[in-house]
């Protein structure tokens, strides 16, 4: 591999520069590449063991350094018929956990239930050149007194965005 | 780890309030006054170290024959025998 060491690229002729076709351009620290999951069907749960909310996205790092930016964001409401209400997304790198968002409220008058939007930002490190697929999961705290989680709640798109960050 | 919305609900059990995580982002009693990270952190401590001061409690607790097993052993065995035997976990998770 040779190698060129020049201060400034300019274009020939116009302004823009153009990588051919297929070829990809690896800048460390810069966005390579970023590929996006929605999810907008109102769904719930009731128990405590998580399953699929159906949100993911996939993506194939384009390198082994390559780092991952996983954005997420769920629309969520948590309710229960007592005091207190409390449930939990997880986010998930194939089958491997890699970060958790927690709802929780409380009434003391009871039927707790609330709405607020969970997030979380993570910046991963695959190590991988296969696809990889990142998804959620859902689930209450305690599956008693009608405790329930909904994603995409009023049907307001759940987002995964993965962007890859070149190493 | 005591939960931060424990916490929050030792020191004003009748707020209502919702976290996402470790933050609140929704206060509703107008009535009460949001506690401070410095008063919530504080009450976490003091539950943490009253949960960790009663360990002895919950590991004797779990280890105790049945109370059925408990009185087959009295009657079979006697007052003292059965001492013995609870002793026995008694003194494997002695009070602090």
């Amino acid at each position: 591999m040779s190698q060129i060491n020049v201060n400034t690229i300019g274009a020939r002729t116009g302004n823009d520069i153009t990588l051919a076709s297929g070829d990809n351009f690896y800048i460390p620290g810069h966005a390579l590449q970023v590929v996006q999951g929605t999810y907008s069907t109102q769904s719930s749960r009731t128990s405590s063991t998580h399953a699929d909310t159906g949100l993911s996205v996939a993506i194939t790092p384009k390198s082994t350094s390559s780092k991952i930016l996983i954005l997420m964001l769920h629309h969520t409401k948590i309710q229960r018929s007592t005091t207190s209400a409390n449930a939990t997304v997880k986010l998930l790198r194939d089958s491997t956990e890699i970060e958790s968002a927690n709802h929780f409220f409380t009434d003391a008058g009871g039927n707790a239930a609330s709405t607020q939007n969970l997030t979380a930002s993570v910046l991963d490190s695959p190590s991988t050149t296969s696809a990889i697929t990142y998804k959620t999961t859902y689930g209450v705290d305690n599956a008693a007194n009608s405790e329930t989680i909904y994603i995409a709640w009023g049907n307001k798109t759940d987002r995964l965005i993965a962007i890859e960050i070149g190493g | 780890m005591i939960d931060k919305h424990q916490a929050i609900l030792s020191l004003e059990p009748n707020a209502k309030f919702g976290m996402v995580g470790d933050e609140i982002v929704d206060w509703e009693s107008e009535d009460i006054t949001q506690p401070t990270e410095a008063e919530i952190t504080a009450e976490q401590e003091r539950l943490q170290y009253l949960y960790d001061s009663e360990e002895y409690k919950r590991n004797r607790a779990n280890e105790y024959p049945s109370v059925a097993d408990q009185l087959d052993d009295i009657y079979h065995n006697g007052i003292d025998a059965w001492k013995a035997t609870i002793k026995e976990t008694k003194d494997k998770y002695p009070k602090e």
